[in-house]
């Protein structure tokens, strides 16, 4: 079995289940030490490319408002403010 | 007033600035039925409105009748809100209209009805224009009132599942005249960018009157016509909208479309760390099983016999510090033959393959043990047997005894 993790193409969620596989695989009988160490590092390769996604850094919370007229501007959105209750129509 | 004439301007004037002037008329709420309607190219609507009786000219220019929620068509019933002023090249009175709507909208629900069939029919709701929802959006466009009750939940829905995801809003009104336009100038900027993934429209709860913005045929083909994929969540789990059936998922309620949009990082991030301790886990305990199996095969008294392994599987032991797995699969077939022709070898000597020359073996039960037989001596009358054939077992009552030797008993 050769290395067939082609991170462009994998989706996080893919690499996880892949990942679910592998572990699911390590845990019967049928694979040999060498295929387990192979399965093994691939597991390894999944890991380091799911950490990367969750050591994403935090979203931003921005509205875009107008300027003249138009949306030109954002700006950080606050959620605590304009707290006039039911001003579901401005 | 002392001239006795007057010009035909200063008439028109004079009529102009009386109208101009009358309270009631400067801003008025006329009621009427659409005749003769006529959008020019310029922008700007003319048609008349009339009822049995009577008639009056109307006009709405492009600045007012740009967001209007419908399109106006003779025999309409409206609602017109403007001024009567005087157009003075032609000395006509007209209704100046500012914003209009549709009159006997009592029925909401039979239009929305209407308007549904008819999107069907068209096939805008079809499967064919709805777009997959991204697994894992980055950034997600907010349509909705940034003043709103349902920004909250959607914002606060959102943060807690994945915090990685960033939310840009475009506010929105979204109920009353304003309304639809603002939809969809919001919508159609965020669909314009190109770092948005995903769109989510929404609305807290109200009537039918008050998500009427959502039931909007304009605001319905912007939606399916958008190259973002749009999430809908207007109002409560039992409020369906015509903006619902043109979305590419429709949730019943503003957090819903959050948790539709985002998934929960919680759990997915439990059960990431779960996989991660348990490949770890895994490895540890197969390297573990074989080489305690390798122990045990090592200590087995086979292998104390010294013609067969010392010398050079002595050597091999050695390498498999550095070659572990190799060398443990190569042991492990090695040894599995020599101990198939080993136990070949006692198979000859077995007492089944005694049986198998057509000898048997007679066995006394006691209880639910038995014991060989070897002498008459072991047995009495009437006690049951077991004899051992090479295919089978039988069960048998003694009868009779008898001695070869010396003849005791009968």
């Amino acid at each position: 079995m050769t290395e067939e993790i082609n991170k462009e193409e994998l989706s996080f969620e893919e690499a996880i289940d892949k990942l679910d596989v592998i572990v699911r695989e390590l845990d019967s009988d049928l694979l040999s030490l060498d295929e387990a160490m192979e399965r093994f590092t691939e597991g390894l390769e999944l890991i380091k490319f799911c950490q990367k996604e969750l050591d994403q850094a935090e979203g931003k919370l921005e509205q875009i408002v107008k300027e003249d007229g138009e949306f030109n501007k954002v700006i950080p959105f606050d959620l605590t403010g304009g707290d006039n209750n039911n001003q579901e129509d401005d | 007033m002392e001239s006795k004439h007057f010009t035909v301007s200063e008439v028109t004037r004079y009529i102009k600035d009386l109208l101009r002037n009358d309270d009631v008329l400067n801003q008025i709420e006329v009621v009427g039925e659409i005749s003769n309607f006529h959008h020019h190219r310029s922008g700007h609507m003319y048609f008349s409105l009339k009822d049995d009786d009577s008639k009056i000219n109307a006009v709405m220019f492009k600045g007012n009748n740009f967001n209007l929620d419908f399109q106006p068509e003779d025999g309409q019933k409206v609602r017109a809100f403007g001024y009567i002023d005087l157009y003075v090249p032609r000395g006509e009175y007209q209704l100046y209209v500012e914003a209009m709507s549709e009159e006997g909208e009592g029925d909401l629900y039979q239009k929305f009805l209407r308007l549904k069939e008819k999107l069907e029919k068209e096939g805008l709701f079809a499967d064919e224009h709805k777009q997959p929802i991204p697994e894992f959006p980055k950034k997600i466009g907010l349509v909705t009132s940034a003043g709103g009750a349902a920004i909250r939940d959607i914002i606060s829905v959102i943060n807690r599942r994945d915090a990685r995801v960033s939310i840009l809003v475009a506010s929105a009104r979204v109920q009353g005249t304003e309304s639809v336009g603002e939809l969809i100038e919001s919508l159609r900027y965020l669909d314009n960018r190109d770092d948005i993934d995903l769109i989510i429209i929404s609305r807290g709860g109200g009537s039918l009157e008050d998500l009427w913005s959502f039931n909007n045929e304009i605001l319905a083909r912007e939606i399916v016509g958008a190259n973002t994929p749009i999430i809908s969540g207007v109002g409560h789990e039992t409020d369906f909208t015509i903006a619902d059936l043109a979305a590419d998922l429709r949730a019943p309620t503003p957090s819903a479309a959050a948790e539709l949009a985002v998934k929960d990082m919680v759990s997915i991030r439990n059960r990431f760390n779960n996989l991660n301790e348990q490949l770890y886990y895994k490895i540890n305990k197969k390297v573990r099983d074989a080489r305690k199996e390798l122990d045990f095969i090592l200590k087995n008294r086979i292998w104390r016999n010294p013609d067969l392994i010392i010398s050079d599987q002595r050597q091999e032991f050695d390498d498999i510090s550095n070659n572990f797995n190799q060398a443990m699969e190569k042991y492990f077939k090695e040894k599995h033959d020599q101990i198939s022709k080993l136990s070949l070898k006692l198979d000859g000597l077995s007492p089944l393959k005694i049986l198998s020359r057509g000898y048997s073996i007679t066995e006394k039960i006691k209880g639910d043990k038995s014991e060989v037989v070897s002498s008459v001596d072991n047995l009495s009358k009437g006690e049951l047997i077991k004899t051992l054939l090479k295919d089978g077992q039988l069960v048998s009552k003694v009868k009779n005894i008898k001695e070869v030797s010396n003849d005791r008993r009968d």
